[in-house]
């Protein structure tokens, strides 16, 4: 690309060729005012706020729409710059309700921050201001159309960014309005990112509404908890309360966005019926205690309990969303005490892998590449609502690119398909298999003898050999497997043909995890067959089988295996018939209280420290923004008193961060212990029963979730993204 | 000369007569003092005393929490929680706080209210007789309101002018 | 005969003349001091570390609690720092508003002052006098500002609000027939400018009486006369401003050398002594309030003659008017912004010093373009006065201590700050 060189308020720089002045400036930290324009967004030039002054044009002109050529000299701060933004203030300002004492945007406003930067002082108008309708835009986005600018980022942001046009313009001039043309709710998984895009308060979030001001709130940055990309957040509190959760850039995770989850989740913290003193259930009924006799009471129950059945009749089961010190010191205090039943995969049917040690984050690529695949093929799943913003990354590739699926179930799809197949769900890995034996015979120099044992007999159809001249015609492509795929019967063949796949076409390839922590949990050794990083450990009971066979003995950590595992029926029999059931639980409500024995009240996520490793394997640290309420305090410091109290050593920790870095020097010596698999493994149908798609929906994920009020009433959350397969059907 | 004079003046006390004679003079002069409480001394329509939160006449309270006065406190003496009131879904405080140990009554609050709803009284003489009662609750401010509101209001009219 | 030992005594901090919070080791050999060591800090307040932590506004009833009986002047060299930087021209009106208020201040200052050093010497109906003669004062600070003390009246930009029209009256009571209650309400019938010059037109009469009773009275000579003598150059040196330098013989006045505000548009002069003691300080500040009350009286004249805005009219700094932010949008954003935010100060730094009652008060502002101080340094005029109190009082009595803490007129809000 050619470069031209510029000059801006004296400043001479080069540009790109084809670049707006506008981003150039931006570049160079001179700020030009402005309301439509958004980096992320197509220019639309009608706020005409970013008026410059060019040297060589007659008139100004909007920076935002002007590409730079070369010499131009272009003045932001002149005579004719300042007199077009300030008439264009003006001309802004004539329709505006005087809304400012009670707008939510009040003190954040950019309406309000370029009105006293660049507009006048006072006013000229008198005549009458227009109203607009409000709309009802669902629970999550509150409304007040009188106060729009009629920037049209939000339009753009639905048509470009999520592919998904719910809100358009109509009329024009003065009767130009923002809606959704029909009566109806934003119901995209990411809608409310509309509330960051406005620069006014027309649309605001409607969770927090009224409750906070700017200038109030504190911030501090966290991690979201709810899927496997650990978007960055900002956590908006006040007073040890967290308001709202807002975006952190980071551009190789959620870029500007956030998904509705991880933005209204935190509401089960503030308005969740919350635990907030240990509680013991003594003849039925609960009684609050104090820490010290709660405690005692759970490591009694536990050294009975193991004592007699040696660890057999004890099982551990961690939740998903754990941070890697938690499940790190859970593992280690249960195998301390001689148990070796652990396990976070609630969702996992096949554990054909676990003799195999070995530690692998999902992907092998970083997230960012999946902007610029060529070719994407998803292999079951479904990326738009198990991870929102990974489903606006292929959306992006599939500007210049082409993305495919295989999927037994239909899918909801916010970019189109080129090449889509659905197969019988318990056919998933045979489907797949055909995709290797197309790739296979398009490079048969690259295969081995095992693989063309392996693909004997496996035809494949025209479709199956597009596919895989995709993969291989795209200078850049890749194989990314849904949460659904590891919930197969037969994860691992499908796991072992895209990595097969991917080999043959010089692909990527990569899978979708269920939760934040799934690597992270594995990493920590909270898994039956092996201990921290792939280290040595005696077997023990996976969750299929701690919580289908019964035992008389539970720890549950920050997870309800009632609601959210595969078996939850039979697991809610068992831990109703166990003996003792231990939960580190933030929450009273739900059936948590109905089958444990004690309750230990722990920090929610935002209000704990820790560490969650994303499925590149990225590791993100964070501290506790707001302080747990009541007694409630965090998990590692709750397992490290329970480490001291059942005498295992090496339970001395001081900070969440000793336990990162002594778990960083742990990763580091284990680097060279490679996943390896020594055979592959065999295809044959899994049961149509074991593959019935019992998935959790969108704000079904985790007991936070659950219990966050404003999602619970979106139309997401009422139906289950995906039940039914077309075929079986 | 000057010197005798002096002396002159020394010796018969003059200077010392010259003081007693306007301490004797102001022994008739009417007295400057004020009757104190039966009378007390003017203020004016910018006096800062106490505060109070004004209502509509039809009851309605004026506070649309919109936290101007929260902000512009210098010494933080206001803290205000507001959310969605539930009947109609309009905006407005459900915590109001005033803590008269903090305020230093500068009438910043008075002036940031965009709906003359937080306002200074007249009322200067006030005890607290326990703990915490230096706190002005949502309540009894609306209730000062209530009390004062046609000085309150006479006093806005008078000083409108000037704002 | 044995070695005696200097004798040390702790003076303050509760003792009545030690204005405030003063506390003073003193070694003594018999009666005379051998060497007096202030100790301050019993009344700091960190108002220079507060603010730096709140927009520019938000400060100024900060400035009225420095030296907590000349308020406005402490307001005055706060607001021409933030002006200086700004670099905002003040509409005349309010200048003229300001300087009046500031030479009102003056009196005050200098009654509580006359009031609080005749009662350490021993002149008891002084104290009286003065106090019925800060009353009308005090009532035109309340009129104008709301309060009679912490006005929190000048602002960056020109004054609060413009004068008003009429005064407050007293009410019918029982201890006052109709005739009575007329008289006492005869000076407020007009407006507050004609309340003050009615004042003026009394005031010089009473600093008469303050004269018939102290300047030639021989008690009041005797324990004044040839204490705490500073030379000129020594006063230079201690960094002695206002009328502790006058006092010695400098005629240095920031009103005249600097002239700040409309100070440049009016007559006075400024009154010297000559040997630099007690006395000759007391008659310095007794002339001052006769030429503070020719300042007022000349201002009040133009005041009468000219109306106009008494406030900048650019609502980027100063607020908008209150009709306006309920009927234009423009206003509207620029109130909500005003008491939210403030408004930014260009990066820079300034040094605004005013004649205060005490001498040069100073206040150093450094901006880093945001809209709150990075760094305010106030200039106490009494601290540096402080800092000679060993020089003054070495070879004095113990009694004329007090005498010269009470000629340094110590007020301990600005010297701690």
């Amino acid at each position: 690309m050619g470069k031209v060189n510029i000059e801006i308020d004296g400043k001479q720089l080069t540009a790109d060729v084809g670049s707006m002045i506008i981003e150039v400036a931006d570049e160079a930290d001179i700020y030009i005012p402005r309301f439509c324009y958004h980096k992320k967004l197509s220019v639309a030039a009608n706020c005409r706020m970013c008026m410059v002054d060019v040297s060589s044009l007659p008139k100004a002109v909007p920076a935002c729409a002007t590409p730079v050529a070369d010499g131009m000299v272009i003045q932001t701060q002149s005579d004719r710059a300042i007199d077009a933004q300030k008439s264009v203030m003006e001309f802004l300002l004539i329709n505006h309700p005087l809304d400012c004492p009670v707008c939510d945007q009040g003190g954040e406003c950019e309406l309000q921050d370029l009105s006293v930067g660049y507009g006048e002082d006072v006013s000229r108008y008198v005549e009458g201001k227009r109203v607009v309708k409000d709309k009802n835009l669902g629970p999550l986005i509150s409304t007040d159309m009188t106060r729009c600018i009629h920037c049209t980022r939000c339009v753009r942001f639905g048509q470009e960014v999520v592919g998904i046009r719910e809100l358009g313009a109509t009329g024009r001039g003065e009767h130009i309005e923002i809606g959704t043309y029909i009566e109806s709710t934003m119901d995209s998984e990411v809608s409310a990112n509309i509330i960051d895009l406005c620069p006014v308060g027309a649309l605001t979030a409607k969770p927090s509404r009224y409750k906070a001001r700017a200038w109030e709130l504190r911030e501090s940055p966290s991690i979201a908890p709810h899927d496997c990309l650990g978007s960055n957040v900002n956590i908006h509190h006040r007073r040890g309360e967290i308001i709202r959760v807002v975006p952190r850039e980071n551009e190789s995770i959620n870029e500007v966005w956030l998904s509705d989850r991880d933005r209204f989740s935190y509401q089960a913290l503030t308005e969740g019926k919350r635990l907030l003193k240990p509680k013991i259930k003594k003849n039925g009924t609960w009684q609050e205690t104090d820490w010290q006799t709660a405690l005692n009471f759970a490591v009694a129950e536990m050294k009975r309990i193991i004592g007699v059945s040696k660890g057999e009749e004890f099982g551990t089961i961690v939740g998903n969303n754990s941070t890697l010190e938690e499940s790190f010191l859970i593992q280690k205090l249960i195998r301390g005490t001689g148990c070796n039943n652990i396990d976070f995969r609630t969702r996992r049917r096949d554990f054909s892998k676990d003799q195999y040690s070995g530690v692998r984050a999902g992907f092998n690529f970083p997230l960012q590449d999946l902007d610029t695949m060529d070719a994407t093929l998803l292999i079951a799943g479904d990326i738009r609502h198990e991870q929102p913003l990974a489903a606006l990354r292929v959306r992006k590739s599939t500007g210049f690119g082409r993305a495919m699926a295989i999927n037994p179930f239909d899918g909801e799809y916010n970019f189109r398909l080129y090449q889509e197949i659905q197969p019988e769900p318990h056919l998933l890995a045979q489907e797949f298999a055909c995709v290797l034996a197309a790739a296979a015979q398009k490079q048969p120099d690259k295969i081995n003898a095992e693989i063309k044992d392996w693909i004997e007999g496996i035809t494949f159809t025209e479709q199956h050999a597009i596919i895989v001249d995709e993969l291989i015609n795209g200078e850049q492509s890749c194989i990314l497997m849904g949460v659904y795929v590891q919930e197969h019967p037969q994860a691992e063949v499908v796991n072992w043909i895209a990595e097969q796949v991917a080999r043959l076409t010089d692909s990527k390839w990569g899978y979708m995890t269920q939760g934040c922590n799934a690597a992270g949990n594995k990493m920590a050794g909270a898994v039956p067959n092996q201990s921290e990083f792939g280290g040595r450990a005696t077997p023990g009971k996976n969750a299929k089988q701690m919580l289908t066979e019964g035992l008389k003995g539970y720890l549950i950590h920050n997870c309800e295996p009632d609601v959210e595992s595969l078996w939850a029926d039979q697991a809610l029999a068992n831990l109703q018939n166990a003996e003792c059931v231990i939960a580190l639980t933030s929450y009273e409500d739900g059936r948590v209280s109905d089958y444990s024995t004690v309750m230990l009240p722990i920090a929610g996520s935002y209000e704990t420290s820790g560490t969650y490793v994303n499925v590149e394997g990225r590791w993100q640290s964070f501290s506790a923004a707001v302080p747990a309420p009541g007694e409630s305090r965090p998990a590692w410091k709750v397992l490290r008193v329970l480490g001291n109290l059942l005498d295992t050593s090496g339970f001395d920790y001081e900070s969440s961060v000793q336990i990162r870095d002594e778990l960083k020097e742990k990763q580091e010596n284990s680097r060279d212990k490679k996943e390896s698999r020594k055979t592959p493994p065999e295809l044959h149908a899994a049961s149509e029963e074991e593959t019935k798609r019992d998935s959790l929906g969108l704000y079904m994920v985790d007991p936070m979730v659950r219990r966050a009020n404003a999602l619970q009433q979106t139309s997401k959350a009422s139906t289950h993204p995906i039940s039914i397969s077309r075929v079986t059907t | 000369m000057k010197k005798f004079k002096q002396f002159v003046n020394s010796f018969l006390l003059v200077e010392l007569l010259k003081g007693l004679m306007v301490t004797g003079r102001h022994m008739f002069s009417p007295k400057v003092t004020i009757q104190y409480p039966e009378e007390k001394t003017p203020q004016s329509p910018r006096f800062r005393g106490i505060h109070a939160l004004r209502s509509y006449p039809n009851g309605e309270e004026r506070c649309i929490a919109c936290k101007l006065c929260e902000a512009v406190c210098p010494a933080a003496a206001i803290t205000i929680d507001a959310g969605v009131r539930e009947s109609d879904g309009s905006r407005r405080t459900t915590k109001y706080e005033i803590d008269l140990f903090k305020c230093i009554f500068c009438g910043f609050c008075e002036e940031s209210c965009p709906v003359d709803s937080i306002v200074e009284t007249r009322v200067f003489e006030y005890h607290f007789e326990e703990q915490g009662a230096q706190i002005l609750t949502k309540e009894k401010l609306l209730e000062i309101g209530l009390i004062h509101e046609e000085q309150l209001a006479q006093d806005i009219e008078a000083d409108a002018k000037y704002r | 005969m044995a070695e005696i030992e200097h004798y040390t005594l702790n003076f303050g901090p509760q003792h009545p003349a030690a204005h405030g919070v003063l506390r003073m080791i003193l070694e003594m050999d018999g009666e005379v001091i051998e060497r007096a060591d202030p100790h301050i800090g019993l009344l700091h307040r960190g108002t220079e570390k507060l603010a730096e932590i709140k927009p520019y506004n938000q400060s100024i009833g900060y400035m009225d609690r420095l030296d907590y009986v000349s308020m406005m002047c402490n307001e005055h060299a706060y607001v021409l720092a933030i002006e200086k930087l700004l670099q905002i021209k003040v509409p005349k009106r309010a200048q003229y508003i300001r300087v009046m208020f500031a030479e009102v201040t003056r009196i005050l200052n200098h009654l509580m002052w006359l009031g609080a050093h005749g009662l350490d010497v021993g002149a008891m109906t002084m104290f009286l006098y003065c106090f019925r003669d800060r009353e009308p004062l005090m009532d035109a600070y309340e009129a104008v500002s709301g309060t009679r003390m912490h006005a929190t009246y000048f602002r960056p930009g020109g004054v609060y609000r413009d004068l008003p029209d009429s005064m407050p009256q007293y009410d019918k009571s029982p201890w006052r027939n109709e005739k009575k209650l007329k008289s006492l309400n005869e000076n407020r019938q007009g407006s507050l400018l004609d309340f003050l010059w009615d004042y003026t037109e009394i005031f010089p009469a009473c600093v008469d009486e303050y004269e018939a009773l102290l300047t030639e009275n021989r008690i009041w000579k005797q324990r004044l006369v040839g204490i705490g003598v500073v030379s000129p150059e020594r006063a230079f040196q201690l960094g002695m401003t206002g009328p502790m330098l006058r006092g010695s013989g400098v005629a240095w006045d920031l009103r005249k050398k600097q002239p700040y505000d409309c100070y440049a548009e009016l007559d006075f002069d400024i009154p010297v002594g000559r040997n630099g003691d007690c006395y000759d300080r007391y008659l310095v500040r007794v002339e001052e309030m006769r030429q503070s009350n020719r300042i007022i009286r000349q201002c009040i004249e133009w005041l009468r003659e000219n109306p106009g805005p008494v406030m900048v009219d650019d609502h980027k700094i100063t607020p908008p008017k209150r009709a306006d932010v309920r009927e234009n949008m423009e206003s509207l954003i620029h109130h909500f912004k005003h008491f939210t935010e403030g408004y930014c100060v260009p990066a820079g730094e300034a040094y605004a010093a005013v004649e205060h009652p005490k001498g040069e008060f100073g206040i150093y502002l450094l901006s880093d373009g945001a809209n709150k101080p990075y760094r305010l340094k106030i200039r106490a005029p009494g601290f540096a006065h402080m800092a000679a109190m060993n020089e003054m009082a070495k070879g004095h009595m113990l009694a004329d201590v007090v005498a010269i803490i009470g000629t340094m007129d110590v007020v301990f809000g600005e010297i701690d700050r």
